[in-house]
């Protein structure tokens, strides 16, 4: 019964965000939230370009959309994996996948990758 | 020279410091010799630590679990005729709820912080992600509820996170989308 709930909302936030990031471009309208970050330090956040992301993306240029963050790219493949486990019905295949995907060292190893990307963005200018 | 109170409730000996172990005494046994106010468990009196130590609890991994069933394997080499006596050394003993069954790792809920650091509430999701990682830490030790509480907290303030974060997305849009649309119209 929680799946079942859980798999609604799931849809829903995904047609509202498709429908959104298709009909907007968030680098034109202004009903797109902006980073609080960048708006107060000028610094970009390691989230920054995820929405201009999934406009390129649904408008059919990837290359694009992965330009704008190059770190969210990356980690998407291992969000979609994971968070499939939470949707599918448990299994040993689930299990198996968060007991891999899902241990400390994926943590220490994200925490790593994001302080990263967070200076080298800045510094680069990606 | 010990004496020291034996499974059938009696008092026994002497024998030597050394010797307990092998006459079936354990950490929690009552010893007395000569000097002594009174009767104390083995495992309190100084001269014995070396003997009595409490042990470290062991590092459970889930696949040999199994083969300690409540007691360890040199305590039983140790006392092969105190079977009764056994239930009485908690010291030795692993906690009752992690005998015999195969305990599973908790889920980290890492993928909740993820989502949150990367788009909803960055403090809140960090504490999130330091969360996930100690609940292999104390799983790898045998914590199991605690490793129980990591989870529930990484769970928790990503949930936090990710809720403010979305409220405050709306708002955003809600403020700034609909002046824009004011002005535009």
């Amino acid at each position: 019964m929680r799946k079942y709930g859980l798999w609604v909302l799931v849809a829903v936030a995904v047609v509202a965000a498709v429908w959104f990031y298709y009909r907007f471009d968030p680098s034109q309208t202004s009903w797109s939230p902006k980073c609080v970050m960048l708006a107060l330090t000028g610094y970009k956040c390691p989230g920054c370009g995820t929405q201009r992301m999934y406009y390129n993306l649904l408008h059919g240029h990837p290359l694009k959309a992965i330009s704008y963050n190059y770190f969210a790219a990356l980690l998407a493949p291992y969000l979609l994996v994971l968070a499939s486990t939470y949707l599918a019905p448990a299994s040993s295949y689930t299990q198996w996948v968060r007991r891999h995907l899902a241990t400390r060292w994926a943590a220490y190893t994200y925490a790593a990758l994001y302080i990263l990307w967070w200076f080298l963005r800045n510094l680069l200018g990606l | 020279m010990y004496y020291y109170i034996n499974s059938a409730g009696q008092q026994a000996g002497p024998v030597q410091a050394n010797q307990l172990a092998a006459n079936g005494v354990t950490g929690d046994t009552l010893v007395w010799k000569a000097g002594m106010s009174q009767w104390t468990k083995a495992a309190e009196v100084a001269e014995l630590q070396p003997f009595f130590f409490q042990q470290p609890r062991p590092n459970y991994q889930p696949n040999y679990q199994p083969q300690n069933q409540g007691y360890q394997p040199q305590a039983q080499a140790y006392q092969p005729q105190n079977q009764a006596y056994q239930p009485q050394n908690t010291g030795y003993q692993p906690q009752p709820q992690n005998t015999g069954m195969i305990q599973k790792k908790p889920d980290n809920n890492m993928v909740w912080a993820v989502v949150c650091t990367i788009c909803c509430c960055i403090p809140l999701g960090a504490y999130s992600i330091y969360c996930a990682a100690q609940v292999d830490s104390a799983f790898r030790k045998g914590d199991y509820a605690i490793a129980e509480d990591w989870s529930r907290k990484a769970k928790k303030w990503a949930t936090w996170g990710i809720v403010l974060g979305l409220i405050a997305n709306v708002l955003y849009m809600i403020i700034y989308g609909a002046e824009a649309f004011s002005q535009f119209s």
